[in-house]
């Protein structure tokens, strides 16, 4: 973490404050991050949304919104997820759900470049993203709510109401 | 209906990539617009493989990009389920983007979408998808690896998925 991205970071959590979105500082993968928490008990919904800077190459940054979702330690739910999430993924303009099998929780991942964009540009980007990725891990959280407790499993349940729209 | 700074963002956008690119078309209609060229695959010798690059509008005063690059095509049938469970787990350490199956068109792409203020500056726009880009292709190139060994039959499903969800490297 150099001095650039801790200043990436303090200019995303100015920008949350003044639009009335609480961040805390945290760390992730031993490197300063931002945390927000999503206000939900719901089993399904999406838990925490971890924003961190991370650099590809020397001459590359990406900021990247990791949102935490459904954690099971149960592998038939396991399972499940997993074939779930090739489907709701073709339905995405911007970022994957995925499994995360070794530490049994489902994600949502979201990251972008920044570079040559100044920081009014990349600020404007990170805003509209943070929207979609919002919307996106609560409208999949309902989603999976529905699915999961299908008693004819996932295959059933998934023609009824799925539709994730972005834009 | 796409407005004025899709369409200088087009124009930057393929003014710098015709530099490395030799045919760009150009598609689309009110709504949306793509930019479609070829790249060549890391697998294959002589493979090119396609980019389709979309500019659509994202809500008043933004733009969507969707970059979308097809890394496998002609894949069989019968290989379906197993590369869904190979791109599930291929897909955890990735920063950047997503690897997707496209059943109808037997194919496997790299997926990645970017929202850009509609005023920002065009060759800023530019720079940042060709930066994209390069990250794109860098990707196919590190985690298409486990891909390409299935399809060509050097490691079979399991062996790739053990592998990738192994990785424990620098992601992209």
């Amino acid at each position: 973490m150099n001095n650039n991205d801790q200043r990436i970071l303090d200019l995303i959590a100015e920008r949350l404050e003044n639009v009335g979105i609480y961040s805390e500082p945290a760390e992730y993968g031993g490197e300063a991050a931002l945390e927000l928490i999503f206000d939900s008990e719901d089993e399904f919904a999406p838990k925490e949304c971890t924003v961190t800077v991370i650099h590809p190459k020397d001459d590359m940054t990406v900021i990247q919104l990791l949102v935490t979702m459904l954690h099971t330690e149960d592998e038939e739910t396991v399972d499940k997820l997993c074939s779930l999430l090739p489907e709701l993924n073709s339905l995405l303009s911007i970022g994957s759900f995925g499994v995360m099998r070794s530490d049994g929780y489902m994600y949502y991942n979201y990251a972008f470049l920044t570079e040559p964009l100044d920081e009014g540009s990349m600020l404007e980007s990170f805003g509209a993203a943070l929207q979609v990725v919002s919307a996106t891990a609560i409208r999949c959280g309902e989603l999976l709510s529905g699915f999961m407790s299908e008693k004819d499993g996932a295959d059933e349940g998934r023609h009824d109401d799925y539709s994730i729209v972005q834009f | 209906m796409l407005n004025e700074n899709a369409g200088r963002f087009l124009e930057a956008i393929g003014n710098a990539l015709s530099e490395n690119v030799s045919q760009i078309t150009v598609e689309g209609d009110e709504s949306s617009r793509s930019l479609l060229f070829e790249v060549a695959s890391p697998f294959e010798e002589n493979k090119l493989f396609g980019y389709d690059i979309t500019l659509s509008e994202a809500g008043v005063g933004f733009i969507l990009a969707e970059f979308m690059l097809i890394a496998f095509d002609g894949i069989p049938e019968e290989h379906f389920d197993e590369l869904q469970r190979i791109i599930t787990a291929v897909n955890v350490p990735l920063t950047l983007g997503g690897f997707n199956l496209i059943p109808e068109h037997r194919a496997i792409e790299l997926r990645q979408g970017m929202i850009y203020g509609a005023d920002a500056k065009s060759e800023d726009v530019a720079g940042n998808i060709l930066g994209t880009i390069d990250l794109m292709e860098d990707t196919v190139l590190m985690f298409g690896t486990y891909i390409d060994d299935f399809l060509k039959g050097r490691k079979t499903a399991d062996e790739v998925i053990a592998e990738a969800e192994g990785f424990g490297g620098d992601s992209l």
